[in-house]
């Protein structure tokens, strides 16, 4: 077009001068993009760019809230305390736990700030944190390797877990597992989260079903089940601790396993998980339908409660959640065990464990807390409705509260003896915090079921665990 | 020589100016030139840094040179976040690109409502990133889905969709919902460019016969190049960089097929713990960047004649 001739040929000094300052102009944002654009990609390895959502402080009360117990932890020297912890899927427990750190703040003249975030952000705000080298003094971490992982960043807490097992009758080994490090107890065990199948038992015993008890009765009855609108679904899919622990628990319980009991030889590539891969392939394409490949945590959750479910693997708090929301549909839904396979009955758990970090100055008052929090502990696992398992061996004797007093709970009192945690059948160490942490074995599934590759699968997780484990 | 006298002149005048107007300028520019190193520079210098070292989240590092990015080329998920990467730019760009140009024009005519049809535009935009990416999310869920409900109550389909379960569907998913949220920014940024097209070359134009379409190639593109030159710049280095997005809506999934470098550098980087690695994946991008806005640049001297 003439403009290119006309305008820039009469063009005025001014002029110029006022288009070498666009050209610098866009230099600048141009260059201020570039540097913006990478720092956004690189503030994502240093945490900053997190979508996490923030932590929320929160001061509400329950009136039927337990008193906090003033003082046995011996702390007198006040100052404040900010503690970090999930979001509990049973609501009234954060509700409770609040209430009662905030009596325990009051009475021991300490400022107690406790934030909830969903489980599955701990573990990206704990590193943000751990990278800045200061942040909250008290953690209650999600993953069972997390006090492995952040040892150096952890003070000893041997005499307060000894304190605190000799009052209560020791602790069971899952929670000595998840606690020690190399023989120094970095964490202090809290709870775990037990991991077994609910299911509607009106269909089932309209149909004439048993209820599950192995993997080989799941395809069975799952083929029934979907025939009869009342499919099975266990996600298949990262970011889902519950895919997680669901095919965790079938490669164990088919004898197959990450890694090596020494916690350092990969041994994902067998027979067993072979056989395990293959049957998980025939239950998704017999049993399930595509949804599986995008669900969250709440994925398996809404199916039950939809009506549309007939089986999923999940923690009892999806069945809490019913009770309040849909009561008449909870009703109709039983509890029953983590299905076995050919070699026994293994079900991976989330364990809750305390953490005081080496950066707090008022770690005194840390101690003081969990000491106290230990004096209250059954009171936290009525309100939790069972939810939260206990590690220590005097809170397990039959009957326990709440899973004691219902029967339909009573097979949990043993889910200790199923339970195990990242790494099985070697520690929780760091490495095996990582290989879950990076959705190793969901993702291996998903690749088997989206493929139908199983051999294919089982070369792509070894790949990615040796490259983990050669780091450590 | 006048022009040189006139320098010099120049120069002496502002070397006996009083010290504070000189220094005026410096001290107005310092919070943000302090802001720009804190939060610019210092995470860039920290990152190229840690890509060169082994350093995790729990342990300091050693320098490791550049075995962090040959170890990633190795990593088949990294392979997998490349190519993703580059396709959603690819198609999101051109679709951000296209709708910003045409929303441009829409918002540019006189029609009743206008003003009421702006706000409603740039709403997108304005509304934080985390929130409507979740309405998205629970748009697309696998069971209470409301576009699969509208589809079926069209008669478009006859089952359900599974938009995040699905490969394609959940990279059509992420690429729409990149757009949408993008497409106000760069209609607004092209609209600025409409606004400053003289109203006599159109007109010009259009008594010389040209068309439409030959009025917007050879008259509108040529004098707003340099603005839709940044506004592709803009809207392709913030699709390289996504994150939000995928993050929340997909997480990388389904089995890693929407994961894209900035959620995988974050994952391997900071849940996964291996700060280095992370660190290494991020910093890949940077060529690519840097490229692009030279590309720019260069050309955008070059319509200028400068």
């Amino acid at each position: 077009m003439s403009l290119d001739g006309s305008n820039r040929s009469s063009a005025s000094v001014g002029a110029a001068e006022s288009a070498l300052s666009r050209r610098r102009f866009l230099a600048v944002s141009a260059g201020g993009v570039l540097a913006a654009a990478a720092t956004s990609l690189l503030a994502a390895c240093s945490g900053g760019a997190s979508e996490a959502p923030s932590g929320v402080s929160s001061s509400s009360a329950s009136s039927s809230a337990a008193q906090a117990t003033a003082g046995p932890g011996g702390f007198s020297g006040g100052g404040s305390l900010k503690v970090l912890l999930r979001s509990h899927f049973v609501p009234a427990f954060d509700v409770w736990f609040d209430k009662w750190a905030d009596d325990w703040g009051d009475k021991n003249k300490v400022t107690v700030e406790h934030d909830h975030i969903t489980a599955g952000d701990i573990p990206a705000k704990v590193a943000a944190e751990v990278a800045a080298g200061g942040g909250h003094d008290l953690y209650a971490f999600t993953r069972p390797a997390d006090a492995n992982l952040y040892a150096k960043q952890l003070v000893d807490v041997g005499d307060l877990t000894k304190q605190v097992g000799d009052a209560h009758g020791g602790w069971i080994p899952l929670g000595e597992g998840v606690g020690r490090v190399d023989g120094v107890w970095r964490g202090v065990p809290d709870f775990f989260i037990d991991f077994p199948s609910l299911y509607r038992k009106d269909i089932f015993d309209d149909l004439g079903l048993k209820p599950i008890d192995t993997w080989d009765d799941l395809l069975k009855t799952g083929i029934i089940l979907k025939d009869h609108n009342a499919r099975i679904g266990i996600a298949i899919n990262q970011k889902s601790n519950d895919s997680l622990n669901s095919w965790q628990a079938l490669l164990w319980s088919y004898g197959a396993s990450t890694v090596g009991q020494d916690g350092k030889s990969v041994a994902i590539d067998s027979p067993q998980t072979r056989e395990a891969l293959t049957y998980a392939v025939e239950l998704y394409q017999k049993t399930m339908t595509n949804e599986v490949l995008s669900w969250d945590d709440q994925g398996n959750n809404l199916l039950l409660a939809s009506g549309q479910g007939g089986w999923i693997h999940n923690p009892i708090s999806a069945l809490r959640t019913m009770e309040k929301e849909t009561p008449d549909l909870a009703k109709k839904i039983a509890v029953g065990n983590s299905p076995a396979g050919p070699k026994g009955r293994l079900a991976p758990v989330s364990t809750n464990v305390f953490g005081i970090a080496t950066w707090s100055t008022n770690a005194a008052a840390a101690r003081a807390f969990i000491l106290d929090y230990y004096g209250v502990f059954l009171d936290g696992v009525k309100v939790s409705e069972g939810y939260n398992q206990p590690l220590l061996k005097d809170f397990r004797k039959k009957p326990m509260p709440v899973l004691g007093e219902d029967p339909r709970f009573g097979a949990l009192q043993d889910f200790d003896q199923v339970a195990k945690v990242a790494g099985y059948p070697g520690p929780p160490n760091a490495a095996a915090g990582e290989a879950e942490a990076n959705w190793i074995v969901p993702l291996m599934v998903g690749k088997a079921v989206q493929d139908n590759d199983v051999n294919g699968a089982v070369d792509w997780a070894t790949q990615k665990l040796e490259a983990i484990y050669a780091k450590y | 020589m006048v022009t040189i006298a006139q320098r010099i002149s120049a120069q002496q005048s502002y070397e006996q100016r009083p010290l504070w107007p000189r220094l005026a300028p410096y001290l107005l520019i310092l919070p943000a030139g302090i802001y720009v190193l804190a939060l610019i520079g210092f995470p860039l210098v920290l990152g190229i840094w840690y890509s060169l070292t082994d350093v995790t989240v729990a342990r300091d590092g050693t320098f490791v040179g550049l075995k962090n990015f040959v170890t990633v080329t190795r990593d088949p998920t990294f392979i997998l976040a490349v190519r993703n990467t580059l396709i959603i730019a690819v198609f999101a760009t051109a679709a951000k690109i296209t709708l910003s140009v045409a929303l441009a024009f829409l918002m540019l005519q006189a029609f009743p409502g206008r003003k009421l049809m702006r706000a409603l535009f740039v709403l997108p935009w304005t509304v934080p990133i985390a929130l409507s990416t979740i309405a998205w999310k629970w748009m697309f869920h696998s069971q209470y889905s409301v576009v699969n409900w509208i589809l079926l109550h069209a008669g478009v389909i006859d089952q359900n969709i599974q938009w995040l379960g699905t490969p394609v569907a959940a990279m059509f998913a992420v690429i729409l919902v990149s757009t949408w949220r993008a497409v106000p920014f760069g209609a607004i940024t092209v609209l600025a460019g409409l606004t400053a097209v003289p109203a006599d070359v159109i007109d010009a134009a259009r008594i010389d016969g040209a068309n439409w379409w030959s009025r917007f190639i050879s008259v509108i593109v040529p004098i707003i190049a340099p603005i839709l030159f940044i506004a592709v710049l803009f809207d392709l280095i913030f699709t390289l960089t996504e994150l939000t997005v995928v993050y929340l809506l997909t997480g990388g999934g389904p089995v890693d097929q929407t994961q894209v470098l900035a959620n995988y550098a974050l994952q391997v980087g900071v849940v996964g713990s291996q700060l280095g690695q992370g660190a290494a994946i991020a910093i890949y991008m940077l060529p690519l960047l840097l490229v692009l806005t030279v590309v720019a640049l260069r050309n955008i001297a070059r319509r200028e004649g400068l």
